[in-house]
């Protein structure tokens, strides 16, 4: 980092930025994710959007919200990844890809609330379950690299990952226990 | 085909159909885009369960001089000054992207997108991966890392210091304290009577009695226990939750922001934020009360520790002086009346420096306004005068800029006690923290190098004519103690106000709980042994 950005980083001016960034920074690597989900590219473009906040920290309005101020930038830097990976296939239309962009910021609250309850949700998940999902998220190895280590089958590792992820969706869209039938299906595995 | 976007392993005949039915339906359009935030919300949080933070491997020290009561007392100094590593996750963001700079600036091009990860694949695949093994062992995720005057319900339960905490192990205290201590870091103190169960890696279910529950690194956000009427979900804080016979909770914050979800069905369930000094109580309906104050009296919020065995085994002091730096704040010294900022160290050349106050944490790295080094600065001086027998404690740390080559330290009068986090040799000779006393005793090595971006734990102990003892308490690991000892006789029968202090071009030095423990005069003369242990 430029030896300027490290010098405004702990600038007093900057206090409510850096405040703001710390408590936004998981919505907006998510918010990337969305456009983006693989998760190296997420990273990636996370890490340059971190850049250029850092580097516009002096321009943050703390009169304002930080997340949508933030997202501009993060979309700035999805659209310039798109626009160097136009060839590969599985992208969105212009259309649906801002779409969704813009559908994040304008129902930011109706989904902040859901995903608050997200670690709620996972406490409640069994344990052998839970176990499953943070190992699975922890390492950037593929499912198909992990289920040939641990010698199962690619698509039982992904279904069994599936139904988690499910599990949690469903738990946080109700914020309500996962369904006797949700939670049997989970035990048959 | 919102699964297989998450999975990777969407086709690109589905990936066309997505395309159209979210062009198509806003109703697909969120739930997209909740789903994968939900998605990526995973990946942040556990890209981060798979570090291995250290957990203490050593308990601290159960000494009956302090008996377990709440803060508040005359010897809760003792209670504030250990495990207090707040902030710890945006110190370990801000070492994040100074490493990423560092990196950028040399012109490296390799990025680990997933540090974490080489932690986590170096462990065995059983456990790594215990769910899919025929016969999965109950995983590790903490350690009991403090017990005082613990006893199991069971007598025939054994509950040592230092014993792996596995999922699903559940505790049942008839009475006393024990401190577990989860891999992501955050910490639970039970409170006998009690039970408890581990039921995540980090978090559990609280079926009655109290705990206090602390986070102290960002992977240990989100720290979540359960009790029969309510989920309480850490947001990075410190929290107080207290279950009765019938199952009704009642919650407290006393450092930043919890949320309690009300275990009702779903129609009828309600979830709350509470702030600061403020609880909510959930009777054993599920029914939500108004947000009353906290009551932070009745938690033990830290397991004792006696930093000067030998000079305090039969007495207790009184706090004449606290300061937690909770206000944030830039201004000074309107916010803080009792203290002078940014201030030159007497005698040198240093200029004035802006200290500021950011998430409960003193901070100083120098002048805000014309961007001039801060060389030898007090970033905060008491404007009160102390003598006499005394122990001055303060949790106190560096940022990892000019890696070690900056100190940190803490001023009585004119004497100055100085380490500095990070350093490790000189030379080629360890000279691990180089610890020094300014004029008096030359760099030492500490036998532990003091990690940056971390705040540990200083304790100096002045007999009130010459004598002095130290002891510093690696923030990290506590089994990490220097102790050591010397004489000056510079402050001797004179009343001196006391600084906490830093050097050097670009780190910033960090300070908080700073306290003043005024002891009882003695008769007899202390005699001060060199390993620490003094005899009054």
């Amino acid at each position: 980092m430029p030896a300027v950005l490290m010098h405004d980083m702990d600038a007093p001016l900057h206090n409510s930025f850096n405040e703001q960034f710390l408590r936004k920074q998981r919505e907006v690597f998510a918010y990337i994710v969305t456009l983006v989900p693989d998760r190296n590219d997420a990273e990636d473009i996370f890490q340059e959007t971190c850049l250029q906040l850092f580097q516009k920290a002096a321009e943050f309005d703390c009169a304002k919200s930080f997340f949508p101020w933030a997202c501009g930038f993060a979309l700035n830097e999805v659209r310039r990844f798109r626009r160097a990976h136009y060839r590969e296939k599985c992208q969105f239309d212009d259309g649906v890809f801002e779409a969704l962009a813009e559908l994040q910021i304008r129902s930011a609250e109706t989904i902040d609330a859901r995903l608050g309850l997200l670690m709620d949700c996972m406490a409640r998940l069994p344990v052998e379950k839970k176990e499953l999902l943070l190992h699975c998220y922890s390492c950037g190895e593929s499912l198909n690299a992990l289920a040939v280590e641990f010698k199962i089958d690619p698509p039982t590792l992904r279904k069994r990952l599936e139904r988690i992820r499910k599990t949690l969706f469903e738990c946080i869209e109700t914020g309500s226990e996962p369904s006797p039938k949700t939670l049997e299906g989970l035990r048959g595995h | 085909l919102t699964e297989a976007a998450c999975a990777g392993s969407i086709t690109e005949e589905q990936h066309e159909k997505l395309n159209a039915l979210l062009a198509s339906n806003d109703d697909a359009k969120l739930f997209y885009v909740t789903y994968l935030r939900m998605h990526g919300a995973l990946l942040w949080h556990c890209r981060d369960a798979g570090v291995q933070v250290p957990v203490l491997s050593a308990p601290l020290v159960a000494s009956p001089v302090f008996s377990p009561t709440p803060t508040g007392s005359t010897v809760s100094f003792f209670y504030g000054a250990l495990g207090c590593v707040s902030s710890g996750w945006p110190m370990a963001y801000l070492l994040a992207t100074v490493i990423l700079g560092i990196g950028l600036a040399i012109g490296a091009v390799t990025y680990v997108s997933q540090p974490m990860c080489v932690t986590a694949m170096a462990r065995p695949a059983v456990e790594r991966f215990p769910a899919l093994m025929p016969t999965p062992k109950a995983a590790t995720v903490g350690r009991i890392t403090g017990i005082a005057d613990c006893r199991p319900t069971d007598p025939k339960a054994a509950v040592t210091e230092n014993a792996p905490v596995s999922l699903g192990q559940r505790y049942a205290l008839a009475s006393g304290l024990m401190e577990i201590t989860y891999s992501t870091g955050a910490k639970v103190i039970l409170q006998g009577p009690v039970k408890y169960e581990v039921e995540s890696t980090n978090g559990g279910f609280l079926s009655l009695g109290k705990l206090t529950g602390s986070v102290a690194t960002e992977a240990a956000r989100g720290l979540t226990i359960r009790t029969p009427t309510a989920t309480v979900t850490d947001l990075g804080t410190e929290f107080g939750v207290e279950v009765e016979a019938s199952g009704a909770t009642r919650s407290h914050v006393f450092k930043g922001e919890i949320s309690v979800a009300t275990g009702a069905a779903a129609s009828q369930r309600k979830l709350v934020r509470l702030k600061v000094n403020e609880s909510v109580f959930v009777d054993r309906s599920g029914n939500l009360s108004s947000r009353q104050g906290a009551d932070a009296d009745r938690f033990v919020r830290q397991l004792e520790f006696n930093p000067f065995p030998g000079v305090l085994t039969a007495e207790e002091g009184t706090e004449v002086y606290a300061e937690t730096f909770n206000r944030d704040s830039k201004l000074f010294p309107a916010d803080y009346p009792n203290w002078t900022f940014g201030q030159p160290e007497p005698g040198t050349s240093g200029e004035a420096a802006a200290a500021t106050i950011v998430e409960g944490v003193l901070r100083l790295t120098r002048d805000a306004v014309t961007g001039a080094p801060a060389w030898h600065v007090d970033a905060a001086t008491t404007t009160r005068k102390f003598s006499g027998r005394m122990i001055v404690s303060v949790d106190i740390g560096s940022d990892g800029r000019n890696f070690g080559y900056s100190h940190v330290a803490i001023r009585l009068g004119q004497v100055i006690v100085v380490f500095h986090p990070g350093f490790s040799s000189k030379d080629g000779a360890f000279l691990r923290g180089a610890f020094r006393v300014e004029g008096i005793m030359p760099g030492t090595d500490m036998g532990f190098t003091p990690d940056v971006d971390v705040l540990h734990h200083l304790f100096v102990y002045f007999d009130g004519k010459d004598a002095y003892q130290v002891c510093l308490v690696d923030g990290l690991h506590s089994r990490n103690v220097f102790r050591t000892a010397f004489t000056a006789p510079q402050n001797s029968g004179k009343a001196f106000s006391i600084s906490v202090h830093r050097s050097g071009n670009d780190n910033t030095g960090m300070f908080d709980n700073l306290r003043v423990i005024q002891l009882p005069e003695i008769k007899q003369p202390a005699t001060i042994h060199k390993d620490g242990g003094g005899v009054p």
